[in-house]
């Protein structure tokens, strides 16, 4: 048996049987673990998400959100209504039997699969995931709310958030150079 | 005299005084509901999260256990078909109200106590050994498994934590050689204060409370994943709210025996005095050893957001190889506190 394996099942025992420490080492474990208590009670961490008073934006630049259309651009060509898996995008006939497609959010997975195969690059994911709809026909986007970003609530504080080990969950407002 | 008159006057009575409104019913009631949203504040901090804000964010969230409470009353209490319907119903109720019944024993000040009496300590502890046993018909009662085990755990724990606490209030009681609350406070002024005389007794019967009343490192009774509620999973409505508050009105109950044995009771009390008997003898006594065990509670509190659970076969284990062996060795440490202290009492 090697060095390595050795000290590994040495800890392993150390961790998992209590019974093998003295009665002087459980003492100052218990006295550890109340010291950390103590310290978290006076300095304390919180890795709480206040959520919908705070709303994290997502940091990832290739995050898929809520979809958006540009017009001038879409050709009506109708392949991300013929790759759409869960069948939420359908084309629908403008005038001068132009095609263009709406989208029901109502069935939409954000799978992404219609900005991947848009051949002029026509659709776009925003940050926005999370929108309120009161009744399932608001969810469906015709093509006057399918070509605008989603207007989000004016209240709610748009940040960051970072995970820090010394201060717990912080919010780093949006546009500012730490990111 | 009118009917309120007579009302009043006996509300002022001083026995009926002590049991229903300061450190009785009401009092306790209204230190029920600060200590849990203490807990849970505090839990909160230590776990890294926040505890009860939504309902009342700028009083960090105190109203919360006034709205718990509100919601308990409103609720449907609804009675099995199979259960033992007397004793299922006046088991929690009886077992809150005797949780609170050794205060009778309890003085607050050398001159104000409910009923004067010698042995006033005996007494005290042998009447927080009741409600275990309501506790443990209540799961009887029930006729639910989860209830039947948590009885069953019930016991296994009380039989092992209470001699735990008996045999530490017995020690100490060894040092003091008197059976009298009043007397043994009267001691610790004159030399030093229990928790210094004997502080391996006072160590044992506060892990002994802890374990005991189902505090919450150890609430192995009441342990949500493995049995539901133990024996008060039947329980809703206004009986669940009860069953919640028997372990806290017990613990509060304990930790002001603990203050009055080991913590010097209402020590520096002795050093004021402004000539109002109402002030020197009553208010400010009983405000220091109320700060004391509300103090020693909140101790109790903390420690349940630190340690995780104990099994039930650990907490035995504990209990009789470990705490009991401790508990009798208090008793030879009482033996030479006496030695030193001297014999006569």
């Amino acid at each position: 048996m090697n060095q390595v394996t050795a000290s590994s099942q040495n800890r392993y025992a150390v961790k998992s049987v209590g019974a093998r420490l003295s009665l002087v080492e459980k003492a100052v474990w218990h006295a550890r673990a109340l010291a950390l208590g103590f310290k978290r009670l006076v300095f304390p961490i919180r890795h709480t998400h206040r959520y919908p008073y705070v709303r994290a934006i997502p940091s990832a630049r290739n995050y898929r959100g809520m979809i958006v259309l540009l017009d001038e651009k879409c050709n009506g060509c109708s392949l991300c209504a013929r790759v759409c898996p869960a069948a939420a995008l359908k084309m629908i006939t403008v005038e001068q039997g132009e095609k263009r497609p709406v989208i029901n959010y109502e069935r939409c997975v954000f799978c992404g699969y219609c900005v991947d195969i848009c051949p002029t690059e026509a659709l776009y994911h925003t940050n926005v995931h999370d929108l309120v709809f009161m009744n399932r026909d608001s969810m469906i986007f015709m093509l006057d709310r399918f070509t605008k970003e989603p207007e989000e609530p004016e209240h709610v504080k748009k940040v960051r958030v970072v995970l820090d080990e010394e201060r717990g969950l912080r919010y780093v407002p949006v546009g500012s150079d730490s990111e | 005299m009118g009917v309120i008159a007579t009302l009043i006057d006996l509300l002022m009575w001083p026995p009926v005084f002590y049991l229903v409104i300061f450190p009785g019913f009401i009092f306790t009631f209204v230190l029920l509901i600060i200590l849990i949203w203490a807990e849970r504040k505090v839990a909160g901090r230590i776990q890294m999260r926040y505890g009860p804000l939504e309902i009342s964010p700028r009083l960090a969230g105190a109203l919360q256990l006034v709205a718990d409470l509100l919601r308990y009353l409103t609720q449907e209490i609804i009675i099995p078909r199979r259960a033992d319907r007397f004793p299922y119903f006046i088991a929690p109720i009886a077992a809150f109200v005797l949780g609170m019944l050794p205060i009778v024993a309890i003085p607050f000040s050398p001159h104000y106590y409910p009923i004067p009496m010698n042995d006033s300590i005996l007494i005290a502890a042998a009447l927080t050994t009741i409600p275990p046993l309501l506790t443990i018909l209540a799961g009887w009662a029930s006729n639910n498994k989860f209830s039947v085990i948590g009885g069953a755990r019930e016991s296994y724990l009380t039989a092992a934590y209470e001699a735990v606490i008996l045999i530490s209030i017995a020690s100490i009681v060894l040092a003091y050689s008197t059976l009298d609350f009043t007397k043994a406070v009267m001691l610790q002024e004159q030399i030093t204060w229990g928790i210094l005389l004997n502080p391996i007794a006072a160590l044992a019967m506060l892990v002994g409370i802890m374990m005991a009343t189902s505090r919450f490192p150890f609430e192995i009774v009441e342990a949500e994943p493995e049995v539901v509620m133990g024996p008060y999973t039947e329980y809703s409505g206004i009986m669940y709210g009860l069953c919640m508050g028997i372990s806290y009105v017990r613990m509060f109950v304990y930790n002001l025996i603990f203050t009055l044995l080991f913590l010097g009771g209402w020590h520096p009390a002795g050093l004021i005095s402004t000539g109002s008997f109402v002030v020197d003898s009553i208010l400010v006594p009983g405000a220091i050893v109320a700060t004391k065990a509300i103090v020693l509670s909140l101790v109790m509190v903390f420690a349940r957001s630190v340690y995780g659970r104990y099994r039930i076969d650990q907490a035995l284990a504990a209990g009789w190889g470990f705490w009991f062996v401790i508990a009798l060795l208090s008793l030879v440490v009482s033996i030479g506190v006496k030695a030193i202290i001297g014999w006569r009492a």
